[in-house]
């Protein structure tokens, strides 16, 4: 009797693992055709499709490998569409940031040639004519140095130097043409040491941006450059009493100024700014402005101290 | 089904009422040891005490009433924001939500019934009203066993009747009423109502003393007649469950 | 025809004798944002309902991703990501708990899945908070992380601002912005506010005591909104007879007292002006104007405007 009631439970306890595996069974088979069906609505181009699977399924390696294909494919399908967006916005605007001066350059240059002027005014179109040969030349070259840092291509090396020395020898350069523009200037850098981790070139480069941001667009009669040592950081100002920035326009100055609106973008710097904050971003640090719309505008660079 | 059944247990976490009812099941085993208490004498024959600790009332009143109690929980839960339109659009089928439920209620009373037993056990034999004995043991397992099973499957209309409803008041009532109801049943019919069945299934070999029933004991006819209840129970779920919408 | 992700033919419920929802056709493009603008108790909801197989149709047909919902559930539900009404959740657990519940029950695309849509949505991460304890905003957001957290093509969010305060809401629309521009989600979102849905909506179908008005792109209804012209005058109907007689407009209304709308916007109105106040009446104001989404909707539902 005893061996039967045992035989018996053994039986029914071996059914029980029996109609286990074959749910199991079942359930991967399902599942399989579950990827099946997802790899095809894959391949046919939807990118957006999902395999859902549990943590304790077999074959969830394989679902999550799945699903990771799909996101990294479908991100970099839309990083390219974004990218050729940007490309044709920047030949649209940069046709017409070439094709202006160009066209005004081309203007003078005929009336010249035609003998159309002569004497005093024929010099003086051939002098308006250089100055618009050379701004162009500027702008090429800008534009190229930004289409540079855009595609990522821009190679930096990086030392630590003492940030306020470097200030102290940009400006030093800047004096002659500040006087000459008639700019009054307040100098104000620390002589204690302060290491920052930096390229020498792009550095010199975004203090040169704001500088000359600060003489072309802002009309000011007064500039202030200052270096403040924090804890972690140092933070440089550039600061100037010209009309300032209207607070609609604030969140974009640092834009690449290629949506079209042209009358911002005559003197063809839309572009200085812009590049000051990429190479910023590359030193780890952030540029901001702040402004009182027709009394003073100040420019605050924040660079990671090398500790 | 396996995962539903976790998951039920999952949405159980600080529901201290749950855990709290199984207490309920060391009342009559208590009860019993107060009894024999009072008489104090040794040596008593195991089926009487165990009749009185848990065939009995246990059984007949405090069971169902705890599952019922279990049912209504586990159902005014779900109700009462409005889950179920999230679960169906996981999908969860209907059938699996309703049975995953169940499988809750039948775990539950098996629970139940052990703690039932080894309290039993524990009463009867530390204050040495009863001898250790493993067969009279063994004979007590097999019977809370098999009455939390078969009491489990007969408390499938309160758990249908349950999932019907918004509110927890009328669950509550009806299964009161289905308790009392099945106690007071055993004596005029015992094929009616699914837990006089069980009283008939679990008395099959006439072994349990004290429970004397009207008819002749034919386990089939109960277990037919709780299978019977149990398919109408689940068709009843079903239509609920679809029509809830 | 296939490119629809969800597209509902002649969509009928009755309760009752009423009918809720009256023959809709309704079509949801892929990859788009359709919201749909009703007042409360218009259908939208009963009609998100149906679509979702959550209520019995009475009569038409809904099609999801090309399919019938019925007989599909497994393959069809976890592509679809939905909150209906309020977001219900189980009040003894906390939201990791429940969200980690559908996790289970649903399967994920990626492994940290649970931790990811709470982040997203902006709630914590394992935290103790009871989902009981939750303000609305807070349970609004877990709704918003269950709809997401299966990453799944098409959301169906009904009213998602529900509750946010307006941080909230601008973080939700941005949410929104990003799902459907940056990951190409489909979304149908559901919504009485008009502002809401003319910020984000690519299509929109306007909803009306269960009848679906008019199903349009935002780009087609910008161009549809009359623009006309606001004239505020001292003496209307003098100022009629003159534009009459004079320039023979037919094309105009009278708003009130003081105020005309002219929709002929070619006419010139400095001629206008002249001889108004040749004839001494005063011109306070004359503005080029649009119609807003709101005077459209009001035209079309023939009445009071949105709830």
């Amino acid at each position: 009797m005893d061996i039967n009631v045992y035989l018996l439970a053994g039986l029914i306890v071996s059914l029980f693992v029996i109609l286990y595996l074959v749910a199991n069974l079942l359930r991967v088979r399902q599942q399989l055709s579950f990827i099946n069906e997802a790899l095809k609505d894959l391949k046919d181009g939807n990118l957006n499709r999902r395999v859902l699977t549990q943590k304790n399924d077999m074959t969830r390696q394989i679902c999550y490998d799945i699903n990771e294909i799909a996101i990294t494919s479908q991100s970099r399908l839309i990083q390219q569409k974004q990218a050729e967006q940007a490309y044709k916005r920047l030949m649209t605007s940069l046709s017409h940031d070439v094709k202006t001066p160009l066209a005004s350059l081309v203007g003078y240059l005929e009336a010249i040639e035609s003998g159309f002027v002569e004497g005093a005014e024929k010099d003086e179109y051939i002098h308006v004519a250089f100055e618009k040969a050379n701004r162009l030349k500027e702008f090429v070259a800008t534009l190229f140095e930004w289409v540079k840092l855009d595609a990522g291509e821009q190679i930096y090396h990086f030392s630590v130097f003492d940030i306020n020395e470097l200030t102290r020898n940009v400006v030093a350069e800047w004096v002659p043409i500040l006087e000459s523009a008639d700019m009054e200037y307040n100098i104000d850098i620390p002589e204690k040491e302060c290491p920052v981790r930096a390229d020498l070139n792009a550095y010199t480069r975004i203090l040169n941006n704001l500088l000359q941001n600060v003489l072309t667009h802002s009309g000011a009669d007064h500039l202030t450059l200052g270096i403040e040592d924090e804890a972690h950081r140092v933070k440089i100002m550039v600061a100037d009493n010209g009309r300032g920035i209207s607070s609609s326009d604030l969140p974009h100055i640092f834009e690449r100024m290629y949506q079209g609106d042209h009358s911002r973008s005559v003197k063809g710097n839309g572009l200085g700014l812009s590049i000051a904050k990429e190479l910023v971003t590359a030193h780890k640090g952030t540029i901001t402005a702040a402004s009182v719309p027709g009394t003073e505008t100040t420019f605050t660079v924040l660079l990671p101290k090398a500790l | 089904m396996l995962k539903l059944i976790q998951i039920e247990f999952m949405k159980l976490r600080r529901r201290k009422l749950v855990w709290l009812m199984l207490l309920a099941s060391l009342v009559m085993p208590f009860f019993a040891f107060l009894y024999y208490g009072y008489f104090g004498k040794t040596g008593i024959d195991p089926a009487a005490f165990y009749k009185w600790s848990a065939f009995g009332y246990t059984m007949l009143i405090i069971l169902p009433f705890v599952l019922g109690m279990l049912c209504t929980i586990l159902m005014y839960n779900e109700n009462r924001y409005d889950m179920l339109k999230q679960l169906w659009i996981v999908p969860v089928s209907r059938l699996g939500y309703f049975f995953s439920k169940f499988f809750v209620v039948l775990i539950y009373s098996v629970c139940f019934m052990l703690i039932t037993a080894i309290a039993s056990v524990l009463f009867s034999v530390l204050p040495g009203y009863v001898v250790f004995e493993w067969g009279s043991i063994f004979f007590l397992m097999k019977k809370c066993l098999e009455i939390a099973l078969f009491t489990a499957f007969a408390m499938l209309p309160v758990l249908a009747v349950t999932a019907s409803q918004k509110g927890y008041i009328l669950s509550v009532c009806i299964t009161l009423i289905y308790a009392f109801a099945g106690f007071f049943m055993t004596p005029i019919n015992m094929y009616l109502h699914p837990l006089s069945c069980v009283s008939v299934i679990v008395s099959r070999s006439g072994d349990i003393p004290g429970l004397t029933l009207p008819q002749a004991v034919h386990a089939p006819v109960a277990i037919l007649g709780i299978f019977l209840w149990s398919v109408a129970a689940t068709l009843f779920a079903m239509v609920t469950l679809n029509r809830r919408k | 025809m296939n490119d629809f992700m969800i597209e509902t033919t002649q969509l009928t419920k009755m309760y009752g004798g009423q009918k809720a929802v009256n023959c809709v056709d309704l079509h949801v493009r892929k990859g788009r944002v359709y919201g749909l603008l009703g007042r409360n108790g218009a259908g939208k909801t009963t009609i998100m309902k149906m679509i979702l197989g959550l209520t019995p149709i009475t009569s038409g047909e809904v099609s999801v991703f090309g399919q019938n919902i019925k007989g599909r559930e497994k393959r069809v539900y976890p592509r679809i990501g939905a909150i209906i009404e309020t977001p219900g959740f189980y009040p003894n657990l906390t939201g990791t708990e429940n969200l980690e519940i559908f996790a289970r029950l649903r399967g994920t695309a990626a492994p940290n899945a649970v931790k990811d849509a709470l982040e997203i949505v902006g709630l914590p991460y394992k935290d103790k908070k009871l989902f009981s304890k939750y303000s609305l905003g807070m349970k609004q957001r877990l709704g918003i992380a269950n709809a997401i957290l299966h990453d799944p093509e098409l959301l169906i969010l009904d009213e998602p601002t529900n509750g946010l305060d307006p941080i909230g809401i601008a973080e939700m629309r941005e949410f929104i912005r990003k799902l459907s521009v940056e990951h190409g989600k489909t979304i149908l979102l559901s919504s009485h506010i008009l502002s809401e849905i003319a910020v984000l909506a690519d299509e929109i179908g306007i909803i009306d005591h269960g009848v679906l008005l008019e199903e349009t792109s935002m780009a087609e209804l910008e161009k549809k909104n009359s623009k006309y012209i606001l004239l505020e005058v001292s003496n209307v109907p003098k100022a009629t007879l003159i534009l009459e007689r004079q320039f023979g407009l037919k094309d105009y209304s009278v708003q009130g007292d003081q105020t005309l709308r002219i929709y002929d916007t070619a006419l010139d109105m400095a001629a206008v002006n002249k001889a108004l106040v040749m004839q001494n009446i005063a011109v306070a104001s004359s503005q080029l104007c649009n119609d807003t989404l709101e005077d459209y909707f009001k035209k079309i539902t023939g009445g009071e405007g949105i709830a």
